[in-house]
């Protein structure tokens, strides 16, 4: 009796079942927990490399990473402004594996941000937050939340940049909070309040660990969550809409309703399933475990690989103990925020202000004003689309590059010498220049094309390569007084007491 | 139907297990061969080598720390550095040998100070390019002469007086530090009290030199400095030597120091850190006592240094007064010295002589256990006691002549 109960765990613990049929995977996967996470089957195409380049994912399995790692290093930090610096120099130096976790938390968080980006222009390259003509899905709202995703993964950064209470980290901080005192009126109430006092100190740190390391992980675990669970809810990537048209095709009349039950009362209306029984069948689809169960594997195994294969070679910077006394030249913000901080040159109000304002709310805003729906999950949707995405690409190139040009060499001030008024200023520099010029694209391909997405398509590859060059600017050519270097021109000595 | 997994699936998996495999491996020697383990080993076979009787068993294993918690300071050099304190290591080479100068370790104890303070780098690094100090965003490091060389190849400055004189900046001249106080010496004839603040006390013509050393090398001017070395070390000898050449419009004038005097004066300015954190102890020169009036000064350094100094200096001056060298005791318990020969013949019947080295009573009890002299001293007491008698004796005379007199 009691070796049976043994033979029994033992058997639920191996789990020898294999399925036998489609159906039996099915159940397989409604019992348990884990496999529940999955669908049934998943479509071929979306399983594909070149469907989603699983940036998704890569982003989701660092985000595992940095817990992990966080979590540790919880253990080993301490957020005090005495001995925050020491208890990094000990991980440096003298912690088993200090160096590791720390090295580790720090790519695996560069890379985070770097990867919600690519996984946005993914998303938005193939027309991912569209919502399909057959069965209209939710996927707009996905993007708005991925978009929530985006402002949580750099918030969640910034925070954690404070942390080592370096000169890195206090310089940085002050920068990035004051480009948050420039918003009008109420800017320095909010500089404030993110610092919970006029200067970054000991209030400033235990609100950014607590930030960092309970808040901000758990509210994007959350919306994570949400966002991942949207995606079964919708049917999969984006790219089963092209499987749905086939299905349509196939047996052009309407789908008849296989399933009854709502989205567990948590979302409003019923499933796309529930209105599209026919679209994945054997041909076009395969079992999600074990097809995806291997393919999320490999990824995990390769993510994880990289990250910690870049922590063997590349070093975590740490400078000398914050000082507030002693301003280090050029003082920058993390490198994501430079493109923000090389347009704060030009104008604090409009480089700080109104545009990252205009960008967040335009990128929420691009489901709602494409409501195209052809080629849906298809890079740059079809041969125009690839046309007029390399034009905004070039386009971009042009005017930013022309934009950066003006900065340099012909300052606002010098052309206007005689002009006093800020507000003159924060109307007239290369900063506004390129929003129009990036505005006013987007109206002339609208009208050329009558086409929503063909404009967005420009648009979005112009902010592209915008946001690639203003950031490359800020970081690897702005040198000490934020003069302007060639990448080959040597910065002045640092000087140093001995 | 089951489709089957393709094989070239299985395969990216396998080629990316033992990526990760290789990876975690890498780091794993990375982590567990530090240079530490190979300098305690070695000083092993040259403990068993050098030294007999050693016992290998008691010789520390793994990461050494010296923690001087009013220094708030952590420093782990004796991880590697070995033999410092150890005797018969002297000529072996770094990091096992003996400290260079082992006397120092009398005054300056391992754990009341630690390494660093005295000779820069990162303590608590263990890494040899680490703990040294000669790595980016470091500050202070190790001030060797591979760190003087960079200023004179041959006669590097001994960099690491700049340390020393962090605490000893009060004391007029140091013992082992030529460079420093020779600098002092020149403060004090130069007369740069005259135009500067220096220890808080000076003109105020030039800035405030107190914290000089705490300048950091963003506040400086570098523009006017034609060198390779941009450092502040650089800046304060090239200033010394011709001041309007690096501050144009300055008004401090040129003294024509030679190259040494401006390396020992550079050294000087940049150890006048802020002690506000060095606890008073560190500081030799600044005497800690209660406020004297001119007069008490002037009758504490008479009772020290003249001719009763040997009472007091053996603390007999607790319980006895002596008139006749203005020693006053605070409690007046026994007898004034200076009658000592009258008095002792009157209660004991005995010389003084024979009462020190043969006494009674409740001064037995004190020659034997608080204050034990030899027979020498016992001796100088005699004479000086007799001394004292007879100071006592001319005087009442001539205060008998002179009353006589009087009348």
């Amino acid at each position: 009796m009691n070796l049976f109960k043994i033979q029994d765990m033992w058997q639920k613990l191996i789990w020898p079942w294999r399925p036998e049929s489609n159906r039996e995977a099915g159940s397989g996967i409604v019992a348990n927990f884990l496999l529940h996470w999955f669908p049934n089957r998943v479509s071929l195409r979306s399983l594909a490399f070149s469907a989603s380049l699983y940036l998704g994912t890569i982003t989701f399995i660092v985000f595992l990473v940095l817990t992990v790692t966080g979590v540790v290093l919880m253990f080993l930090y301490i957020p005090s402004v005495e001995r925050a610096y020491w208890s990094i120099k000990d991980l440096d130096n003298t912690v088993s594996f200090g160096w590791l976790l720390r090295r580790l938390h720090r790519i695996s968080a560069h890379l985070m941000v770097a990867l919600v980006f690519l996984h946005m222009f993914r998303v938005f390259l193939t027309g991912s937050y569209k919502a399909g003509e057959i069965v209209r899905s939710a996927r707009p709202f996905n993007w708005v939340l991925g978009v929530t995703l985006l402002v949580l993964t750099l918030l969640l950064s910034f925070t954690g940049y404070l942390l080592p209470w370096d000169q890195l980290a206090f310089w940085a901080i002050t920068v990035g909070t004051n480009i948050a005192a420039a918003v009008p009126l109420v800017g320095e109430a909010i500089r404030q309040f993110l610092l919970g006092g006029t200067i970054i100190g000991q209030p400033t740190l235990i609100r950014f660990y607590v930030l960092h390391c309970a808040l901000l992980p758990i509210v994007l675990f959350a919306v994570a969550a949400w966002h991942m669970w949207r995606i079964r809810k919708d049917g999969g990537l984006a790219i089963v809409e092209q499987d749905r048209k086939d299905a349509l095709a196939r047996e052009p009349v309407a789908p008849k309703k296989s399933k009854t039950y709502s989205v567990l009362g948590i979302a409003s209306g019923t499933t796309v399933q529930v209105n599209d029984p026919t679209t994945l069948n054997e041909d076009n689809s395969v079992p999600s475990t074990p097809f995806l169960i291997v393919r999320i594997l490999l990824i995990t195994l390769l993510t994880v690989a990289v990250s910690i294969g870049l922590s063997l070679v590349v070093q975590a910077p740490l400078e000398a103990a914050a000082n507030p006394e002693v301003t280090p030249n050029p003082a920058k913000a993390p490198w994501y925020f430079l493109g923000l901080q090389e347009m704060v040159g030009y104008s604090a109000l409009m480089g700080g202000v109104i545009i990252p304002t205009i960008v967040i709310l335009g990128l929420m805003l691009i489901p709602f004003l494409d409501r195209e729906q052809k080629g849906i999950g298809f890079w740059f949707t079809d041969g125009p689309g690839r046309k007029w995405g390399i034009f905004g690409f070039l386009y971009g190139l042009v005017t930013t590059v022309g934009c950066l040009a003006i900065a340099l060499l012909a300052p606002m001030r010098d052309i206007f010498p005689t002009i006093e008024s800020q507000l003159f200023f924060d109307l007239v520099n290369p900063a506004t220049f390129l929003l129009l010029l990036f505005a006013g694209m987007y109206f002339v391909v609208l009208k050329k094309t009558s086409s929503t997405r063909y404009a967005a398509i420009a648009t979005f590859c112009a902010f592209i390569i915008a946001f690639v060059l203003l950031t490359y600017m800020g970081t690897a050519l702005r040198g000490p007084n934020w003069d302007f270097y060639w990448p080959w021109q040597a910065w002045p000595t640092h000087p140093t007491a001995l | 139907m089951i489709k089957k997994i393709p094989q070239r699936e299985i395969l990216l998996v396998l080629i990316a297990a033992v990526a990760l495999l290789a990876v975690g491996v890498a780091a794993i020697m990375y982590d567990t061969g530090p240079d530490w383990k190979y300098y305690q080993s070695e000083f092993r076979t040259i403990v068993a080598e050098r030294v007999a009787n050693a016992d290998l068993a008691t010789l520390p294993v793994g990461i050494q720390q010296i923690w001087v918690e009013k220094l708030d300071r952590v420093d782990r050099c004796t991880t590697c550095h070995l033999g410092m304190t150890w005797k018969g290591l002297e000529d072996v080479e770094q990091p096992w040998t003996t400290h260079p100068i082992p006397e120092i370790f009398d005054d300056h104890r391992l754990e009341n100070f630690g390494c660093t303070v005295c000779h820069g780098g990162q303590g608590f690094a263990l890494s040899e390019y680490d703990a040294h100090g000669f790595v980016e965003h470091w500050e202070r490091p190790l001030l060797s002469d591979i760190a003087g060389s960079e200023y004179d190849p041959r006669n590097p400055p001994p960099l690491h007086e700049i340390q020393c004189n962090y605490c000893h900046r009060y004391e007029r001249s140091t013992r082992g530090m030529p460079f420093i106080n020779s600098a002092k010496e020149f403060v004090r004839t130069k007369g740069c009290k005259i135009c500067h603040v220096i220890n808080g006390d000076g003109g105020k013509l030039g800035p405030d030199l107190t914290s000089e050393g705490d300048k950091h090398a963003e506040g400086f001017d570098f523009s006017n400095l034609v060198s390779d070395q941009i450092t502040v070390f650089n800046w304060h000898i090239k200033h010394f030597q011709s001041p309007p050449t690096i501050v144009p419009g300055s008004i401090m004038p040129e003294m024509n120091f030679q190259s040494h005097d401006a390396q020992a004066l550079a050294m000087l300015v940049m150890s006048w850190r802020d002690d506000e954190d060095l606890p008073r102890a560190y500081l030799p020169g600044v005497e800690l006592k209660d406020e004297m009036t001119p007069e008490e000064v002037e009758r504490d350094l008479r009772m020290r240094e003249g001719d009763g100094a040997f009472f007091v200096e053996h603390n007999c001056f607790v319980c006895h007064s002596i008139k006749a060298y203005d020693i006053k005791s605070p409690t007046d318990k026994g007898p004034d010295l200076s009658l000592a020969p009258d008095d002792v013949r009157a209660r004991f019947n005995k010389t003084v002589e024979e009462f020190l080295f043969d006494p009674t009573g409740t001064m037995k009890i004190i020659l034997e256990s608080q204050i034990v002299l030899t027979d020498e001293e016992k001796w100088q007491a005699v004479e000086k006691i007799m001394k004292a008698y007879d100071i006592v004796k001319n005087r009442a005379a001539e205060a008998e002549a002179a009353a006589a007199d009087g009348s």
